[in-house]
């Protein structure tokens, strides 16, 4: 039985899709805005303020698209969360989307291994799996934000060696594993056990049929999440790196803000899912979704709306549960919704357009006129007719009498009266 | 009894607080304990040579004479000085003192008035005098220190060389 966990998946560039764990997916921004930064590398845009903090918003598309054939002016970013140690506290950084995030589930049984091209998937990622036909890198969100680019990554007209970086792990001297630090070289997913070589995969880049990595350094836990699984030999899966990538629900301390404050907003309701989970969550969708569950988007640099800081491990993984679930059903509802339109609209149509709608109209109003003619005739004989009613007609009803004689006018004394003594 | 003429001056305390320099659209926070002086861009003294990399050179009452130099808004030097950069803040860090013209200066007096966001790994380059970034109003302000701001400024007359 080969495990299974979700994941995120983000077209960054070029049609190159990374995951990254669903725990690690904060918030969709649609608008975010970030300041320039001097002195930044190309790929790293600068600062967001997202929740009353600066975060960096970093695009991957100056090393991926080298041909720079795609709009480097998207709107759109997913903020990750991430830990630069595990005892650390939670950080965040903002990556550059072309499209709203795809949540798929990954098994063991898809891993890959990573492909030799381009370099910066082979720096960045840890591990990879095939979906839908396409090699999709599993993302190291700590290695992204946390360490500096090396400068062979950069590309030719942008890098600067007098100020940039050379990478060099940076070590926790006095603990007993390289915590917050990633192996040497590339983690292979592509273990004997899970690489197929035969199988044909298509890449961007085309580089997945190179054969499977000796699995050197390999860290399940690269964070630190377990140290002692560092410097074991086990083999790095998909699914395996996703969930424990950098840990950042890791530990009894979730995923929590760095701060003692924590940013405002609507926690989505933690509920396990009972329908059917769609793969694709859309913008529009995801607006829906958000109005309900708080979940995923929002808009003008994330001020509306945030999740995941609920502080228990599986807070993320149900949140996207919820959100899927919400998608359903919304789906569902608007389906159910739709189908009730069109049949009323049939019957509509069916009444306006049939043959004898006419002659049918015309009928029921004759029909309707004659009742009409045929009760006020009713009436009118049955009221004429009936004594009582002709004699209180006759009593009502004015008549000429015959002109009465004048009474005789009353003569007044036209002498004042005295009064008695 | 008369009182004295001269009052005895209060025991010197450490400048606190942040002293906000604008660049154009671009604003940096130095802290006031690396400011040493404040004069006009009209009091400079322009540099003598077309290729060297001081906007002016300032010169004290007692002949001493310190370079002042003009940054654009990546941070890079730049000569001649635009015209609006018309004020000059003078800072003594690593043992020198140079100048480093702006459009505006404006005063935070206390340190907590910028809460200052360490610069994330993704960001940090050597030889960069960003020490971090804090929020200044709607805008962004670029922490700079002057130690970091002079090893800066010597890397970049380095390359120039």
């Amino acid at each position: 039985m080969t495990a299974s966990t979700r994941a995120w998946m983000l077209d960054v560039s070029a049609g190159w899709h990374i995951a990254v764990g669903s725990r690690h997916v904060i918030e969709y921004l649609l608008s975010p805005e970030a300041a320039a930064v001097p002195l930044a590398p190309v790929h790293c845009r600068g600062m967001l303020v997202w929740h009353d903090r600066l975060i960096p918003l970093v695009d991957l598309a100056p090393l991926l698209d080298t041909q720079q054939t795609i709009q480097r002016d998207s709107r759109r970013a997913v903020i990750l969360g991430y830990r630069d140690s595990p005892r650390q506290p939670v950080r965040y950084g903002a990556l550059v989307v072309r499209t709203a995030p795809t949540d798929v589930t990954v098994s063991d049984d898809m891993a890959c291994p990573l492909p030799e091209e381009p370099a910066v998937i082979q720096h960045l990622c840890r591990s990879c799996f095939v979906y839908r036909d396409e090699i999709v890198p599993i993302l190291d969100t700590t290695r992204l934000f946390s360490q500096p680019l090396p400068v062979t990554l950069l590309p030719a007209d942008c890098a600067d060696e007098e100020n940039v970086h050379d990478y060099e792990p940076e070590r926790q001297h006095g603990s007993m594993s390289p915590v917050g630090e990633f192996p040497a070289g590339p983690v292979s997913a592509g273990s004997i056990s899970l690489f197929s070589p035969g199988s044909a995969i298509s890449s961007p880049a085309g580089g997945c049929e190179q054969p499977a990595k000796e699995n050197a350094g390999c860290a399940g836990e690269s964070n630190g999440v377990s140290a002692s699984a560092v410097s074991t030999d086990k083999p790095t899966a998909a699914a395996h790196t996703l969930a424990t990538s950098t840990g950042v629900m890791h530990g009894t301390e979730g995923l929590r803000p760095a701060s003692n404050n924590p940013p405002t907003g609507v926690i989505a309701p933690i509920s396990e899912p009972e329908t059917n989970i769609p793969e694709t969550l859309s913008a529009d969708s995801a607006a829906t979704i958000a109005a309900k569950n708080g979940v995923i988007v929002s808009d003008h640099g994330g001020s509306v709306l945030h999740t995941g800081l609920k502080g228990t491990e599986r807070s993320m993984a149900r949140l996207s549960s919820s959100v899927a679930r919400a998608e359903a059903l919304a789906s569902r509802s608007r389906t159910s919704r739709a189908s009730e339109f069109r049949e009323s609209l049939e019957r509509f149509n069916a009444l306006r357009d049939g043959p004898s709608s006419g002659v049918r109209r015309r009928t029921v109003v004759v029909v309707v006129a004659a009742v009409i003619l045929a009760g006020a005739a009713y009436g009118g004989l049955v009221w004429k007719s009936h004594p009582s009613q002709a004699s209180d007609t006759s009593r009502q009803t004015p008549t000429l009498q015959p002109a009465s004689p004048r009474p005789e006018p009353v003569s007044v004394p036209s002498a004042p009266v005295q009064p008695p003594n | 009894m008369n009182a004295p003429l001269v009052q005895p001056l209060p025991a010197a305390t450490p400048a606190t607080g942040w002293l906000l320099l604008e660049l154009d659209d671009r604003r940096l926070a130095l802290p006031q304990r690396d400011v040493r002086q404040i004069v006009l861009a009209v009091d400079l003294k322009p540099a003598m040579a077309s290729d060297s990399r001081e906007a002016g050179w300032f010169v004290s009452r007692h002949g001493d004479s310190w370079p002042a130099y003009s940054l654009d808004a990546a941070l890079q030097l730049q000569q001649p000085a635009p015209a609006g950069q018309k004020v000059c803040v003078f800072v003594e860090a690593a043992g020198q003192r140079f100048g480093l013209l702006c459009n505006r200066v404006s005063p935070l007096h206390a340190d907590a008035d910028l809460n200052v966001e360490t610069v994330p790994g993704c960001l940090a380059r050597t030889h960069s005098p960003i020490v971090g970034f804090a929020r200044v109003g709607s805008g962004l302000a670029v922490v700079i220190h002057g130690d970091a701001l002079a090893a800066y400024l010597g890397t970049l007359r380095e390359q120039d060389r």
